[in-house]
C-alpha cells in the first residue's frame, strides 16, 4: 500500500475535468431532454385533454342537435300525418261527394230511362189501343152513332160557359169569319142539321151560313170550324186525340 | 527512446505497477484512471450527439432511467438546489463503478485499488462539503458551524471531517484491493475457473462500493447543508 502524490494530483484533475465534461455532455443534456419530454408530454396531454373536451362538447352539441332534430322530425311527422289525415278526409269527402253525385246521376238516368220506358210503353199501349179502338169502332161507325155524337155536340155547344162564348165571339169578330164549315161522316138529317147550325150560330153570336160536307174519314160524328175555332165530336179526331195523349 | 516498462511495486500484490516513460514514471492506476476519464468523456460526447427527443433507442431509455434514479436520490437528500450536487455525486457513482469493473478485465487493475486514486476522490468530497455548504449559507455561517455548540468543539469537527474522508478513501481502497488480492490468491492456488464465482462477487462488490461511496458523499454534503439550514430556520420564525 503506497501513496503516490502524482497519481493523487492527476486523479484530482482527471475527476474534476470529468465532472465538468459529464455535467456538460451527459447530466445536463439528459436532464434537459427528460424535462423537455415531460413538457412535451404535458403539452400533448393538455392538448389531448383539450381535444377530448372539445370532442365531448362536440358530442354534447351533436346529441343536443340530434335531440332537436328528433323533436323537429317528430313535429314534422305529426304535422305531415295531420296534413295527410286532413287530405285523406278531404279526398274521402270528395270521393263520397263524387260517388253521391254519380249515384244521383245514375239514379236520375235510371229514372229517366224508366220514365222513357214507361212513356214508350204507355205510348205503345195507347197506340195499340188506338189502333184497336179505331178498328173496333169502324164496325160501330153508323149513322146512328153519328146522330148521337151530333146530339152530344149540340148539347155541349149549348152548355158552353159564358166566358168561353165571349172569347169565341170576340175571335169571330176580329177574324171576320164569313161562314161555318161543318163536316160529317154521313149525311145528316135536315132537322139535326138545322139544330146543329143554330147551336153553332148561337155560340158565334152571329147568323153565319153553315156549309155542310161529308167526309167518311171521320168515321162517325161531326167537325165544325169557325175561323180559328174547331168543334170536334167524331171518331177520327177522338182517336187522334187519344193517340196524341199517348205520344205526349 | 525506450518503451514503457512494467515494474511491480515493493508491496507485491498490494502495490500498483508503475509505468516508466523514460525518466518519467507514472502508476498504472493513473493511466487507467485517465483512460477511463477519456473513455467516459468520449462516451458522453457520443451520447450527447445521439440523444433523440422522439423514438429514443433502448440504451437511451436505460441511460435516462439511470439518470432519473440518480436525480431522484439526490433530490430526496438535498432539498435545496439539488441540480448542483448531481454532477459530482453522479460522476462519483459512474466513475467508481466503472473503475471498480476495470479490475475484471484480465491484466488490468482497478484504479480504485490504488489509495492515491481513492484518496483523491475522498479529498474532492472533503472539499465539496464546505464548497456546497458555503454556497448554501455563506462563509460566516459555515465557519461558525465548526465552533458550535462550543468554540472548543472545532478540533473535534475538524477531526470528524478528516476521519470520515480517510474512511471514505480507505473503505473503497480496502474493499477493492481485498477483492483483487483474494481473486489473485485463488487464481494462484485453485486454477483458472474457480475465481469465476468471485468475479461475480467482484461485480456486486463494485456496484455496492460505488453506491456506498456516492451515497456517503451525498449524505456528507446534505448533512452540511441541512445543519446550516436547521440553524437558519428559527431566525426566520417560521419553524417552531
Amino acid at each position: 500500500m503506497s501513496f503516490d502524490w502524482t497519481t493523487f494530483l492527476l486523479q484530482v484533475i482527471n475527476f474534476l475535468v470529468l465532472i465538468w465534461i459529464l455535467h456538460r455532455l451527459l447530466f445536463r443534456p439528459v436532464l434537459r431532454l427528460i424535462a423537455d419530454r415531460k413538457a412535451a408530454t404535458a403539452k400533448a396531454w393538455e392538448e389531448a385533454q383539450r381535444v377530448r373536451k372539445e370532442g365531448e362538447e362536440l358530442q354534447n352539441a351533436y346529441e343536443n342537435r340530434m335531440t332537436l332534430w328528433e323533436e323537429e322530425k317528430e313535429k314534422a311527422r305529426a304535422k305531415l300525418l295531420e296534413e295527410m289525415q286532413g287530405e285523406r278526409r278531404r279526398l274521402q269527402a270528395e270521393n263520397d261527394r263524387l260517388i253521391q253525385d254519380e249515384r244521383e246521376r245514375a239514379r236520375a238516368v235510371e229514372a229517366h230511362r224508366l220514365a222513357a220506358l214507361s212513356q214508350e210503353a204507355e205510348s205503345r199501349a195507347l197506340r195499340i189501343a188506338s189502333q184497336f179502338a179505331s178498328r173496333f169502332l169502324q164496325d160501330l161507325a153508323t149513322p146512328d152513332l153519328e146522330a148521337k155524337l151530333v146530339d152530344r155536340a149540340i148539347e155541349e155547344l149549348e152548355r158552353l160557359p159564358p166566358e168561353k162564348l165571349v172569347e169565341m165571339r170576340g175571335s169571330v169578330a176580329r177574324e171576320g169569319v164569313g161562314q161555318i164549315e161543318v163536316q160529317t161522316a154521313f149525311s145528316l138529317e135536315e132537322g139535326r142539321r138545322e139544330r146543329l147550325a143554330k147551336a153553332l150560330q148561337k155560340a158565334c153570336g152571329r147568323e153565319l151560313p153553315c156549309k155542310f160536307q161529308v167526309d167518311p174519314l171521320l168515321g162517325a160524328g161531326v167537325r165544325a170550324e169557325v175561323g180559328g175555332w174547331m168543334a170536334r165530336a167524331n171518331l177520327k179526331d177522338e182517336l187522334l186525340f187519344f193517340a196524341s195523349k199517348g205520344e205526349a | 527512446m525506450t518503451g514503457p516498462e512494467l515494474v511491480l511495486g515493493a508491496a507485491g500484490l498490494l502495490g500498483q505497477p508503475t509505468l516508466h516513460f523514460g525518466s518519467f514514471a507514472i502508476s498504472e492506476s493513473a493511466v487507467s484512471a485517465t483512460a477511463l476519464t477519456v473513455a467516459l468523456a468520449s462516451a458522453a460526447a457520443w451520447t450527447k450527439s445521439r440523444l433523440r427527443m422522439r423514438d429514443p433507442a433502448g440504451w437511451q431509455l436505460v441511460l435516462e432511467l439511470a439518470e432519473q434514479a440518480m436525480d431522484t436520490t439526490v433530490r430526496e437528500s438535498i432539498p435545496k438546489a439539488p441540480e448542483r450536487i448531481l454532477p459530482l455525486v453522479g460522476t462519483l457513482w459512474i466513475y467508481i463503478l466503472l473503475a471498480n469493473l476495470v479490475g475484471l478485465i484480465p491484466g488490468l487493475h482497478s484504479p480504485t485499488g490504488d489509495l492515491s486514486v481513492t484518496g483523491a476522490l475522498a479529498m474532492i468530497v472533503f472539499f465539496a462539503v464546505p464548497f456546497y455548504g458555503v454556497r448554501a449559507a455563506g462563509w460566516a455561517a459555515y465557519v461558525r458551524e465548526y465552533f458550535s455548540p462550543m468554540f472548543w468543539m472545532f478540533p473535534f469537527h475538524l477531526m470528524s471531517e478528516l476521519t470520515r474522508t480517510l474512511t471514505l478513501a480507505v473503505r473503497l481502497f480496502g474493499n477493492m484491493t481485498g477483492m483483487e488480492v483474494a481473486i489473485g490468491i485463488l487464481l494462484l492456488l485453485a486454477g483458472l475457473l474457480v475465481p469465476v464465482a468471485f468475479l461475480f462477487l467482484h461485480l456486486i462488490e463494485a456496484l455496492l462500493q460505488a453506491y456506498i461511496f456516492g451515497m456517503l458523499a451525498l449524505v456528507y454534503i446534505a448533512g452540511g447543508m441541512q445543519a446550516l439550514e436547521e440553524k437558519e430556520q428559527p431566525k426566520g420564525g417560521t419553524v417552531r
